[in-house]
């Protein structure tokens, strides 16, 4: 035990154990830069900004404050959850309900309208583009 | 505009903290820890006055900087008053060595900072509007306060999908208010406010250490701080996490401050400030206020007396009275209920024993990995803690106090897990690393005050 707290030993101890924390912190920091370098090489918009893009026509023709119903229903699958979120960050300050209760509706399809969506259900005011619609409900 | 718009949040912050200013050492050692402290408390003091000028005058937008800069010169000059009066200051107690030690130290820090600097910027430039929680909660609120006119209280409209309704204000209105002075909703506010927290949360860290047990102290622990990736991850993703750990941290640290340095009640009443303006940042601060309190109590009381006890309280109270009276207008006007603790089936759910394990069983794993780290932090931190041993200085009722609060909070963390009606596996895996990271830079500070300084553990002799 003598030796456990001879000067040297306490020496060694303190040393290995700041070069331990520091170093195992400076390497976190090294992966941290190398992992974040392939960032910094990305091209093109963020999805948030190409979201606002889509959604600039709407924003035009939409009241400024109010509600929007927006179809499709975004439970379910989590891309359209997503979409969703993206939609109404894009639209605010508008809410946007998520129930097709209410004119004028907003549909979000960026892969493109399916063909049986509109089914009579709804008609197009206005196809905003980028696969956004300015719908209504038909029979209203 | 958005530089002068941080620049008179932070000078606000600065001339409420030199109002209140405890003396420490002298100013030349004060004065970068009073300016990290500024940085939240401007912030959220301005975030306050915005939610209030919503309220009152909500369509009159331009009076609100004009009304802005005449607070700050009506505080100037409460600032200016409180330092013509200002006692001589406390002599300076700690002593430090100056060899090559420290040298390499801050050079490992000034790595770990450059890094995470670059980190930071990489994260927000690759992401402008931050993370899913960032443009689906905080700047969707903001938003609504910014572009809303007099239909900003459709943020807590029930016919959408608005998220956490419930949830405080400090990040949106922060956000909403810059947004004000820029006249645009551009992403560079939140990226700043979000850099500010961030860096300024490492700041407070380093200063306070370095006041309080040496620079050594507070470059190891600053360096071990900023090399936490999901610190930097969860920082630019614009998040309410890293702010509320700015003000967890700052209140603990002002709480040493006073017990260490400065006796009187300014350090006091900023604690109370900071623990104030925690609770307008997210709920999880009021919890957090809530378990100091007992903390303060149980450990005041029965370490310094009843009568000590309510001297101490009276301005940690005050402090965070302006913050909790709009916290109180927020919630009763506009914004009562919670999403995340529902009392129908809350007893069947802390009977199911079945919870508890599945909690503990994440907790346990989430502490090693939170960090998002290459090799995990928390073991070699204690290991590190074993190898250089306790300090042995009297008067440790304050950290006392703090390792209460972590300690309750994290309890508090854990009851809401168990409890909660949301779906447990999901909510534990998308919220638990972002608690620990809430705790995490409080829990860093404490660590570092009670352990010794590599120079304490090199010159001590043999037991």
């Amino acid at each position: 035990m003598a030796c456990f707290h001879s000067p040297l030993a306490v020496r060694l101890r303190v040393i290995s154990a700041v070069i331990l924390l520091i170093g195992t912190a400076l390497f976190s920091s090294y992966r941290l830069l190398k992992g974040t370098s392939a960032l910094s090489q990305r091209t093109g918009t963020d999805e948030v900004t190409a979201y606002e893009a889509r959604f600039a026509s709407a924003r035009q023709v939409l009241p400024q404050y109010g509600m929007v119903c927006y179809v499709p229903d975004y439970t379910s699958s989590d891309v359209a959850k997503k979409d969703f979120f993206l939609a109404r960050y894009a639209l605010a300050p508008l809410v946007v309900r998520n129930v097709p209760d209410c004119d004028p509706l907003i549909a979000d399809f960026p892969g493109g309208t399916p063909a049986s969506f509109l089914n009579g259900r709804y008609a197009v005011l206005r196809d905003l583009g980028h696969g956004v619609l300015l719908l209504k409900r038909n029979g209203r | 505009m958005l530089l002068p718009s941080l620049l008179i949040a932070v000078a606000i912050g600065l001339a409420i903290a030199w109002t209140l200013r405890p003396s420490f050492h002298g100013l030349r050692r004060e004065l970068p820890l009073l300016a990290f402290l500024s940085v939240g408390l401007g912030l959220g003091a301005s975030s306050l006055w915005f939610f209030l000028w919503l309220v009152i005058f909500s369509p009159h937008r331009s009076a609100f900087i004009i009304s802005e800069i005449g607070i700050l010169a009506v505080l100037g000059v409460l600032a200016y008053a409180r330092t013509r009066r200002s006692k001589p200051l406390l002599p300076h107690t700690i002593s430090e060595t100056h060899g090559r030690w420290r040298y390499l130290l801050a050079l490992a820090s000034v790595a770990a900072l450059v890094a995470a600097a670059i980190a930071f910027a990489r994260y927000s430039a690759a992401a402008p509007h931050g993370s899913w929680d960032a443009w689906g909660a905080w700047n969707l609120r903001a938003r609504f306060l910014y572009l809303g006119g007099t239909h900003w209280t459709d943020v807590f409209s029930s016919l959408g999908t608005m998220p956490h309704r419930d949830y405080p204000l400090l990040l949106s209105a922060s956000v909403a208010r810059c947004w004000t002075y820029l006249k645009s909703d551009t992403p560079h506010g939140p990226i700043a406010i979000a850099f500010l927290f961030t860096f300024a949360t490492a700041g407070v860290l380093f200063c306070s250490l370095a006041l309080l047990r040496g620079r050594s102290q507070g470059l190891i622990a600053v360096t071990v701080l900023l090399a936490t990736p999901f610190f930097l991850v969860l920082g630019s993703s614009q998040y309410a996490d890293v702010p509320l750990a700015f003000f967890f941290l700052s209140t603990i640290v002002l709480l040493c401050l006073h017990e260490h340095l400065a006796p009187e009640k300014g350090a006091l009443a900023l604690a109370g400030a900071m623990a104030g303006l925690a609770v307008w940042t997210k709920n999880e601060g009021a919890l957090f206020l809530l378990c100091l309190l007992a903390s303060h109590f149980a450990i005041t009381a029965r370490g310094r007396g009843w009568k000590s006890y309510g001297r101490e309280l009276l301005p940690l109270m005050a402090g965070a009275l302006p913050a909790l009276v709009v916290v109180a207008l927020f919630k009763l006007h506009f914004a009562w209920h919670t999403e995340f603790v529902d009392p129908r089936g809350l007893f069947h759910r802390l009977r199911d024993f079945s919870r508890y394990r599945v909690v503990a069983s994440a907790i346990g794993s989430g502490l090693f990995h939170f960090g998002a780290w290459p090799l995990s932090i928390p073991p070699l931190l204690f290991a590190y803690a074993l190898l250089l041993g306790p300090q042995k200085q009297e008067g440790r009722l304050a950290a006392k106090i703090g390792l209460a609060t972590v300690a309750l909070t994290a309890c508090g963390y854990f009851f809401i897990y168990v409890t909660t009606q949301m779906a447990l596996q999901w909510l534990l895996l998308t919220s638990l690393p972002r608690l620990c990271i809430q705790l995490y830079p409080g829990a860093l500070f404490l660590i570092f005050l009670l352990l010794r300084t590599p120079e304490e553990a090199l010159r001590r002799t043999p037991d």
